[in-house]
């Protein structure tokens, strides 16, 4: 009796460890299809030549959350940008600066909060390209237990 | 009692390892995460442009072409690392670019072999086989716009098998190659004809070093290679924002990088930086 109980004193903090450490993987599998993903992109960009492309992952929290890209571009060429939301349920904002988050009085130059509802690929074409832009992602606080990741891409053409 | 303690050191552990962690930064580079498909990815905040776009960029600040300054193919069975042949890769690619934007069709055909030899060291075979990337380049090297469009066809293969290949490191050190060997050649070309819109064309390629240094250092423990080309890196990218000009423009956050024209000889130090970054390069 006495060797069961020093058991289970042992192995209740093992199966803790176990069952914490499983919770952690199936919190970081993100189901993604990257491929598919930046395909439909690509298409949307045609006729721009393809320049680059980034997924980036939507990690909700339960508070709201920013994530910024920065994206280098050559002075007066003309670009387009395309965001791939189809794995995205959740209300996020995807805006465009022409500066960073830390400068005061940047400009936006593009929000998806203009898109028509139930927009999944973004297509934004800016004008008068300098050397940088920003592109913002803002996340939503999310408390229900939906998944708590998701993936957007987006994607740059050059004519 | 003792043994109730031990156990529960572990579950402490464990509860302080599960405790919130501290916010990151919004922007900040993440951590790897799996993504189905067996992609790894870690994340980024930054987006890097091709090589080919460096190169056509420099084009239009009238860079001429000069035979003798671009790295002989010869040498390219010297490498063997991951690491060198991703650099000694981008510069073959940004030789290439520069060749095939000047008409040197037999020296671009000489640089698309060997950009794809040593390619297929790396993994990167698939990218030259679909869709015949190989053969339509070759048959268009005379012709920039299609040239254009079999790039971007390229660039896209490679980003995908990247990815497929979980080998998503190797795109920073590829593009630090091609990025270094174009402004070598613009620096070069500089030397020798003095022609100031090249001055200038270099000054504004030096706003894509953040974002590479950026890109190198999300991937920085995947390689023992990328800390010392991180090191190299920011230490050109401290010299420049050392130089008056940059200076100035980091005061007006107005302005940007074509508001400021660099005063004659301003870039000459770091154009031997970049020199001596090269060199280190493609010592291997």
């Amino acid at each position: 009796m006495k060797t069961t109980k020093r058991f289970l004193i042992l192995a209740l903090p093992v199966m803790v460890i176990l069952v914490a450490l499983m919770g952690a993987a199936v919190e970081q599998a993100v189901t993604c299809d990257q491929k598919a993903l930046k395909d439909a992109a690509r298409a949307k960009l045609d006729p721009f030549k393809y320049d680059s492309g980034k997924v980036t992952q939507l990690r909700y929290k339960n508070k709201p959350q920013m994530k910024e890209i920065e994206v280098p571009v050559f002075v007066g060429e003309k670009y387009r940008m395309v965001f791939n939301t189809e794995e995205v349920t959740r209300n996020v904002v995807i805006s465009v600066y022409n500066k960073d988050k830390e400068t005061k009085n940047r400009k936006v130059l593009w929000t998806s909060k203009n898109s028509p509802a139930g927009t999944k690929l973004h297509v934004f074409e800016p004008e008068n390209a300098k050397f940088k832009f920003f592109v913002d992602y803002d996340l939503p606080a999310v408390t229900d237990s939906l998944p708590a990741a998701e993936c957007v891409v987006f994607m740059l053409g050059y004519k | 009692m003792k043994l109730f303690y031990a156990a529960l050191v572990p579950v402490v552990l464990l509860s302080a390892c599960g405790s919130e962690t501290p916010e990151t930064p919004a922007g900040d580079t993440g951590k790897a995460d799996s993504v189905a498909g067996t992609v790894e990815l870690i994340e980024t905040n930054s987006s890097l442009p091709t090589p080919f776009r460096v190169a056509a960029m420099f084009k239009r600040s009238e860079l001429n072409y000069l035979p003798g300054i671009t790295y002989g193919t010869e040498k390219a069975s010297m490498y063997s690392t991951k690491f060198q042949l991703a650099q000694i890769m981008g510069v073959y690619s940004a030789d290439m670019a520069y060749s095939v934007l000047n008409k040197q069709t037999n020296e671009g055909q000489k640089y698309l072999k060997t950009v794809r030899e040593v390619g297929n060291k790396i993994n990167l075979s698939k990218v030259f086989d679909q869709s015949n990337l190989y053969d339509r380049f070759n048959a268009n090297m005379d012709k920039e716009d299609s040239i254009g469009s079999i790039v971007a066809d390229i660039q896209y293969a490679t980003d995908l098998q990247l990815e497929e290949n979980q080998q998503n490191e190797l795109y920073g050190i590829i593009f630090s190659g091609a990025w270094i060997e174009s402004m070598y050649i613009a620096g070069e070309v500089y030397k020798k004809e003095g022609n100031e819109n090249v001055v200038q064309a270099l000054f504004e390629q030096m706003a894509v070093l953040k974002s590479i240094i950026a890109e190198l250092e999300a991937y920085k423990t995947k390689d023992q290679g990328i800390p010392g080309l991180i090191e190299q890196l920011s230490s050109l990218q401290a010299e420049f924002d050392a130089l008056p000009s940059v200076k100035k423009l980091n005061e007006q956050p107005d302005m940007d990088f074509s508001d400021v024209k660099p005063a004659k000889g301003e870039m000459d130090p770091l154009i031997k930086k970049i020199g001596e970054i090269r060199a280190t390069i493609v010592k291997g």
